[in-house]
């Protein structure tokens, strides 16, 4: 059974690679993490680790995505897009985070990083 | 200014080795400078996706592409002689490549919200700026450092790169460029207050037939007249031929000057 922060992890993914000026969706757990996940991968133990990194508790979500965005397009105006669609979906009423008590769209704003990984 | 890095020169035979450590660290997904290398010239066939789905793999294979175009440089120059291509200073350019994609500080780029933020790791920008002074021709840009409190958006930034160029070019005017370059795609891609951009010609790389017909330009530190413009300093200290040709390159330095924008 898939958690409901994996399906979000996903629709996240997905969502940013339809942004102009993404390039990439790189791993954003800690590394050590992204290797052994990979491992336990391999050895069909666990599912693949999630690019996008989604918690949920209190009513609230935690978001943080590493991309890497085109040269051609300015770095700061894609990740902030990047941003922006996140923080829309997350709030759109998608998905709830983990303690809601009242509807998606009346829960905390959500907490999103974006970290511009690579550029070029 | 605060150094980020130790990247001395290698010492020892180990091409793949610098002065501490191997070139294998988190940033590279596990992976060694060498498989990234073999994986770039194998056309980056077949795909692997931990090379492919890291950050820091990515940055050093940029590295790696311009190093070779760079390296075909030289090659096409001294077709006559055919001379080999220094390999130490290629290993230089390795040690750096190695220290300079790990990721580094978070540098906002936009918004002070207490909920969100965009960040780009200092490994980025510092590939922004390389990329940028690697535009130049016969420019290959190796270490790059800032000074300031990075972590702080508008706080004022100094940027300093050292870089290798190729004999013949004038070195104050093609510093102005890597100067420009810098400038204009930091504040492109970024809302860093870039205060100063400083060039450090590290090393000139001149075709082996210059050197050995003997210019009697000695104290050239790479200028295409034998001058360098009468603007940069020397601070290697060193006397003679300081031009790093292909058994004397890499600890020659020269200030190509200091360039600050006010934003």
């Amino acid at each position: 059974m898939t958690a409901p922060e994996d399906t979000v992890a996903d629709a996240l993914e997905l969502l940013l690679r339809t942004i102009p000026g993404v390039a990439a969706v790189y791993p954003s757990a800690p590394l050590p993490a992204v290797i052994v996940g990979g491992v336990l991968t391999k050895t069909r133990v666990v599912a693949p680790p999630r690019l996008v990194s989604v918690s949920s508790a209190r009513g609230e979500w935690r978001v943080t995505a590493a991309i890497g965005v085109d040269e051609n397009v300015p770095a700061e105006q894609t990740g902030r897009a990047a941003r922006e669609r996140i923080v829309e979906y997350l709030t759109s009423g998608a998905a709830s985070p983990a303690g809601a008590t009242s509807p998606a769209s009346a829960t905390l704003p959500p907490r999103v990083t974006v970290r511009i990984s690579m550029v070029g | 200014m605060t150094p980020t890095d130790d990247t001395s020169p290698p010492s020892g035979d180990d091409l793949r080795t610098l002065p501490d450590r191997q070139l294998t660290n988190d940033e590279l997904a596990g992976h060694t400078i060498d498989e990234l290398i073999d994986y770039y010239d194998a056309g980056l066939m077949p795909p692997n996706d931990s090379i492919d789905t890291s950050a820091g793999c990515q940055l050093a294979l940029a590295d790696i592409a311009h190093l070779r175009q760079l390296t075909m440089h030289l090659v096409d120059d001294d077709s006559a002689a055919q001379p080999p291509v220094d390999e130490g200073w290629i290993t230089s350019i390795l040690s750096h490549i190695g220290a300079q994609v790990e990721a580094g500080r978070d540098v906002p780029v936009f918004g002070a919200e207490v909920d969100s933020r965009v960040v780009i790791t200092e490994g980025a920008l510092r590939a922004i700026v390389r990329a940028a002074g690697d535009r130049v021709d016969g420019v290959f840009v190796g270490r790059c450092r800032f000074a300031g409190d990075l972590t702080e958006l508008g706080a004022p930034i100094e940027v300093e790169v050292e870089a290798s160029m190729l004999w013949g070019q004038n070195l104050m005017q093609t510093a102005e460029l890597v100067r420009e370059n810098i400038v204009a795609d930091v504040r492109r891609h970024t809302l860093l207050n870039v205060v100063a951009v400083n060039v450090v010609v590290q090393d000139v790389r001149r075709p082996s037939h210059v050197d050995e017909g003997g210019d009697g330009r000695e104290g050239n530190d790479g200028g295409p007249e034998g001058s360098d413009g009468g603007r940069s300093r020397g601070r290697g200290g060193r006397e003679g031929n300081d031009g790093g040709g292909p058994e004397g390159g890499g600890d020659v330095s020269g200030v190509g000057g200091t360039g600050g924008a006010e934003r």
